[in-house]
């Protein structure tokens, strides 16, 4: 199974479904649709350079939503948004990524926040999916 | 998601109303009641607004009833529509019940202007406005807040922009609690969110939020209208808007830092979005500090926009141009209110104070005839102004709804029409719109949200408000 990420149906808010084969793999996929979502609104200047988070929280989920939070917090902040991203680090409660970057045109303002609203990440011997939500 | 839709047990108590009894799930506390005639009921029950709305009947000090307005639809933890009060004593306060929009809400300024003087002007008057208001993608504002100014608007809202000279003392005595909210504590407001927020002030931000240019089609009642400085055949300026940044990492910081004392504390709720704290607890009385710090935020942000509007209206038609600020209410707030002789942190998530005229705090001026009431329709269709009620106090939690409500997802909406079409349909009916990209307009077209015309029909029916006037859209500046 390649990483990917498909949009479910949500009535107000957008709801990803994410697959991979491990769960860093998952973690990175989640960085990369995030990315495009908001390149897509705020459109990209060029690369950006690399950067490295470091996250720890209770558990596997809560680390997703960790994750995708400092992204949004990133690109509106720093008008920063990743293009690429690989784990190098993870255990339950912790979590290493590096990623490449781009600078947006402007500092994107659609999505809010990602929610821990229906959270699920689980892992079977076919590889990880996870739904999360995000707040637009 | 994946998650299945439950259904329970429930009784239609009369046309507005259906009750979910107490018993349909071994953990509710309390019975929860639902706002909607028998087409919105239907519309609500597609979604899972009714699962959320029974989850929050299990919250910890919880008083009867849990409600849902007749513009619910499906959020994350509290259905959006939802309104929940919790006892100060042992109840707990929720970010995710409030939303992270934090004090999202709605502004009406009366302009005195016949529509007849302002349609000529129309695409002049919206291009000022598309011009000195920021909208769509978190461009910087016109206000760009030092630490110290950031703190100020922190700590006392609208007030704080007095001496600024973009508010006047009657701005403030008609907004609710006075733009200012006296419990926040620009402390509790992270480095974070201060980065967030600090070039934000004056700007509308983007998905629904907009201001609209509006006619006042019709008068229901007009001895309120009269009171509000209401005709019809005037123009209306409609402001949607919240806390932008500031406010959805607020919610963020909150929700994770709620979300490790449930699991200190081995509190198992039914969706993890619900995280909360004991009120009185020194966790819960932090981030009611920084939720109303936001809220604060967000009523400067609508009073500055307000400023740049009145400054639109001085350029486009006549120097001596005055809007009046008819009433600015929130609809994403917590307050700490006093209903039955009770204590209560009351939740409103996408719901709108709507206090009758015997409340202490509605304004001396709407004393006669109560709070207004503001409910903007969906882009292109129509808004409503209404008053509270007294009887709402005993219904509602003085409680009522807040606008059309979705019914369809963005996506489902952009493959319903595209935005192409919605712009055609619009600008056919006379209405310029600006500031939006075709996707936006899409995803916010009418025919993605529920029948406003109904959804008021069931609050003034069930007695949670009272309508005053219809307005409809002339110009919208959409975020």
């Amino acid at each position: 199974m390649s990483s990917r990420h498909e949009f479910i149906p949500h009535v107000a808010e957008v709801a990803w479904r994410l697959t991979a084969d491990t769960v860093p793999e998952l973690y990175a996929e989640a960085c990369v649709a995030l990315g495009q979502m908001l390149v897509a609104e705020a459109g990209d200047d060029g690369p950006a350079g690399e950067r490295v988070l470091t996250l720890a929280a209770a558990d596997a989920e809560a680390l997703l939503v960790d994750l995708l939070n400092e992204l949004i917090y990133l690109a509106e902040a720093a008008r920063w948004a990743p293009r690429s991203a690989r784990a190098e680090q993870w255990d339950a409660g912790n979590l290493t990524m590096r990623l490449t970057g781009v600078r947006l045109r402007c500092a994107p303002s659609r999505i809010k926040s990602a929610t821990h609203h229906a959270l699920h990440l689980t892992t079977t011997d076919a590889g990880a999916v996870a739904e999360v939500i995000l707040d637009v | 998601m994946t998650t299945a839709k439950r259904s329970y047990p429930h009784a239609r108590l009369d046309a507005q109303v259906v009750e979910i009894p107490v018993t349909a799930r071994s953990d509710m506390r309390v019975a929860a009641r639902i706002y909607a005639d028998a087409t919105l009921w239907d519309q609500i029950r597609r979604d899972r607004s009714v699962d959320q709305l029974v989850n929050v009947a299990t919250l910890p000090g919880v008083e009867s009833p849990v409600l849902a307005m007749p513009d619910a639809h499906e959020g994350y933890g509290f259905p959006v529509g939802g309104v929940a009060a919790f006892r100060a004593g042992d109840g707990i306060i929720s970010p995710g019940g409030v939303g992270y929009d934090i004090n999202c809400g709605v502004r009406l300024l009366a302009s005195g202007l016949p529509a007849a003087v302002v349609r000529p002007q129309l695409g002049a008057l919206m291009h000022e406005l598309g011009r000195s208001i920021p909208s769509g993608t978190g461009r910087g504002g016109r206000l760009d807040l030092d630490p110290a100014g950031l703190d100020r608007v922190l700590a006392a809202g609208s007030r704080a922009l007095l001496d600024r000279e973009m508010a006047t003392v009657d701005d403030l005595l008609h907004t609710e609690a006075g733009g200012s909210l006296a419990a926040a504590d620009p402390d509790a407001v992270s480095d974070r969110a201060r980065q967030r927020g600090h070039d934000q002030l004056g700007t509308l931000g983007s998905g629904n939020h907009f201001v609209e240019v509006q006619e006042v089609e019709s008068v229901f009642d007009d001895t309120a209208a009269e009171a509000m400085g209401l005709r019809a055949g005037d123009c209306v300026v409609l402001i949607h808007t919240g806390s932008r940044g500031l406010g959805h990492q607020v919610c963020t910081d909150y929700v994770r830092a709620m979300d490790a004392v449930m699991r200190r504390a081995g509190i198992v709720l039914p969706d993890r979005e619900l995280a909360c704290a004991p009120f009185g607890s020194p966790e819960g009385q932090r981030y009611f500090g920084a939720m109303c710090a936001a809220a604060n935020f967000a009523f400067a942000n609508r009073q500055a926009i307000t400023h740049a509007v009145r400054r639109a209206f001085r350029q486009t038609f006549a120097a001596d141009a005055t809007l009046e600020v008819v009433y600015d209410v929130a609809h994403n707030m917590a307050k700490l209110e006093t209903h039955h002789g009770r204590e209560l942190v009351v939740h409103r998530k996408g719901a709108t104070r709507a206090f009758g005229p015997a409340h202490p705090e509605t304004p001396p001026r709407y004393r006669a005839i109560g709070q207004p009431v503001l409910i903007p329709g969906s882009m292109g269709t129509a808004s409503y102004v209404l008053v509270g009620t007294d009887a709402a106090l005993d219904l509602s939690f003085g409680s009522c709804c807040h606008g059309a409500g979705r019914a369809m997802s963005r996506h489902a909406a952009r493959t319903a029409q595209s935005g192409a079409e919605v712009r055609r349909g619009l600008e056919a009916r006379g209405i310029v719109v600006t500031g939006a990209g075709n996707r936006e307009l899409a995803e916010e077209a009418p025919h993605a949200y529920k029948d406003v015309d109904r959804v008021v029909d069931v609050v003034h029916d069930a007695r949670l408000a009272r309508r005053v006037a219809r307005l409809v859209p002339v110009g919208v500046l959409k975020g």
